[in-house]
């Protein structure tokens, strides 16, 4: 059902991946996804190939569920795989029609291919591996620079943890209300699109009542502990730098430099 | 009298396939006859909201069959919509589904649903209102504007009119105050006495279930535990103790006698039964 739906889909776990602090992985996945557009060349590519398989047997989710992730993306892989095949400038394969597909087209179509893939698998670990809140919690450090151009970094930072940490609850509550109300002989499967329109508005109104009443209640929790923002506030969870953040940077070196020589190897 | 609700062998597993696989009902069968009223009683989590949402075919059990009258619910679309208006279910804090402008308006969700003409959904509409004291005067109010045990009768008033075979209600008294729950429980009985209705209840006290229902159904980790009418499930008292499960504070009492060596048994259950148990064994001595 609704439930299956997993957003921000964290598998809570004990790995190198888990344990990592979020900002040294968030950094780590900006260098990699700018070194995958920095590469060229086979050899610059199997080197970022295997550093994704690398991370991913590190990180002990199962190789099936960084399949799933790719699912909603494989339509864009291939369009843009094919566009690149046939729209590519070069030494002649075969041609139909008014198609004609090229050496070059067809390796540029692989490559292009081969960086969304492991974009998306990458990407998907770091939301696989790391909680919502972990997450919320890293960009609110990395960007708070920022506060000292009066951007309210915590505060955006704040509504982005209560929106996270809300959504399991709304979409469970929805499912429930749904339950109810088939039970109660609600239709959401049948009829055209204006009469399921209609079949919803037994399932919003009482979702948004309970969203509203919510909110009041958080409102009302929160200025209880005295909540006023992020102004000399302490954190429960301190994000703190261990030796495996400073490991991790330094394989990131590594790895870096390595796209960048191997870029000049021709292969 | 015959099984109105048969369970065969059912087994329900959430999250099939991913880390959070869990399984929730396991291995479970029971037959229910008609008219006959039921308490499923069990711990936290020991599956009895997911076994009861399988009467009706809002889930498809991962293992198993429920039979209605015989029939087998998700033998089609058909059968399925069938199950929902033969089998009306309650959940948990019902109060939170209302949704109509009008009190009046949300009872008759469910009859409209069924595609009744509005003489029939009228008169179910006031039957089931006046079975759940709902005055007159409430039915044209806005359900928002009540209090929450005020809610939770417009919410039953709109199961009862759907005249179900089958009435399954989970937790139908939880969070209510002594005198609500006593209401409730007084509807339920009324409702039952008019339309014959067979009754399924979910509860976590042993008390409402003992005093209520002529069968307990004990779960414990997704499968039956003990089903029997009150006296034979609490002649089990230490077992249940012993799984974590209160019992009625005059079996404990007996329990105690027992223990002190007085000749009693433990399948005494309510205040009347023990009074004139223990006369009888006065009288004896
Ligand atoms: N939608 C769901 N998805 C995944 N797991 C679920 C879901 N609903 C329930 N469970 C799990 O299934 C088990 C049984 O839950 P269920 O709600 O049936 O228990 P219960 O006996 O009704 O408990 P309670 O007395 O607290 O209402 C629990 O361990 C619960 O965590
Ligand atoms: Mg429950």
């Amino acid at each position: 059902m609704l439930k299956d739906i997993t957003l921000g889909q964290y598998f809570p776990g004990e790995s190198v991946m888990h344990r990592l602090d979020p900002r040294t992985k968030l950094v780590a996945l900006i260098v990699y996804v700018v070194m995958l557009f920095v590469a060229k060349g086979t050899a610059s590519y199997l080197l970022c190939a295997v550093c994704a398989a690398v991370l991913i047997a590190m990180s002990r989710v199962a190789p099936r569920l960084i399949l799933k992730s790719l699912k909603p993306v494989i339509v864009i892989v291939i369009f843009t795989a094919v566009l690149n095949m046939l729209y590519t400038p070069g030494r002649e394969l075969v041609s139909f029609w008014i198609f004609k597909i090229t050496a070059e087209g067809v390796y540029n179509g692989v490559f292009m291919a081969v960086r969304i893939i492991m974009l998306v698998a990458v990407t998907s670990l770091l939301t696989y591996t790391t909680s919502p809140i972990a997450l919320t919690d890293a960009i609110e450090h990395l960007l708070s620079p920022l506060k000292k151009l009066k951007v309210p970094v915590h505060e955006f930072a704040m509504m982005m943890t209560i929106a996270l940490r809300f959504i399991p609850t709304l979409i469970e509550e929805t499912d429930k209300i749904m339950s109810a109300q088939k039970a109660r002989g609600a239709d959401f499967e049948s009829g055209n699109l204006l009469r399921r329109a209609k079949a919803l508005i037994p399932v919003l109104v009482p979702l948004f009542v309970s969203a509203f009443r919510r909110a009041d209640e958080l409102a009302v929790a929160m200025e209880c502990r005295l909540y006023h923002g992020g102004e000399g506030r302490t954190r429960l969870n301190v994000l703190r730098f261990s030796r495996l953040d400073a490991a991790a940077a330094v394989l990131v070196i590594c790895f870096v430099a390595g796209v960048v020589l191997l870029n000049r190897v021709s292969l | 009298m015959e099984n109105i609700l048969v369970v065969e062998n059912l087994s329900h597993i959430y999250s099939a396939g991913t880390p959070f696989e869990k399984k929730a009902v396991d291995g479970v069968s029971l037959s229910v006859r008609r008219g006959e009223i039921a308490a499923l009683i069990g711990h936290t989590g020991s599956g009895k909201s997911t076994l009861i949402q399988h009467f009706n075919g809002l889930l498809r059990p991962s293992e198993g069959r429920v039979l209605i009258n015989g029939e087998d619910i998700f033998e089609s679309k058909d059968t399925v919509r069938a199950a929902r208006f033969a089998v009306g279910l309650v959940f948990q804090y019902p109060e939170y589904q209302l949704f109509e402008e009008t009190v009046y308006k949300d009872i008759a969700f469910g009859p409209g649903n069924m595609g009744l003409d509005s003489a029939e959904i009228d008169r179910r509409v006031r039957e089931s209102a006046q079975i759940a004291g709902i005055a007159e005067d409430v039915l044209e109010k806005s359900p928002f504007e009540l209090s929450g045990g005020q809610k939770r009768r417009v919410a039953l008033a709109g199961i009862f009119a759907m005249e179900p075979e089958v009435l399954v209600l989970d937790e139908p008294m939880a969070g209510l105050d002594p005198a609500g729950r006593e209401d409730v429980f007084r509807f339920i009985k009324e409702y039952k006495e008019r339309h014959g209705t067979t009754v399924i209840f979910v509860t976590h006290s042993m008390e409402d279930a003992a005093r209520m229902a002529e069968r307990l159904i004990v779960m414990r980790g997704g499968s039956v535990m003990l089903d029997g009418t009150p006296a034979e499930v609490f002649a089990h008292a230490e077992e249940l103790i012993a799984s974590g499960l209160d019992v009625p504070q005059v079996t404990r009492v007996f329990m105690r006698l027992r223990e002190l060596g007085a000749p009693v048994d433990t399948a005494v259950y309510t205040v009347p039964q023990a009074a004139e148990l223990l006369l009888r064994l006065k009288g004896v001595r």
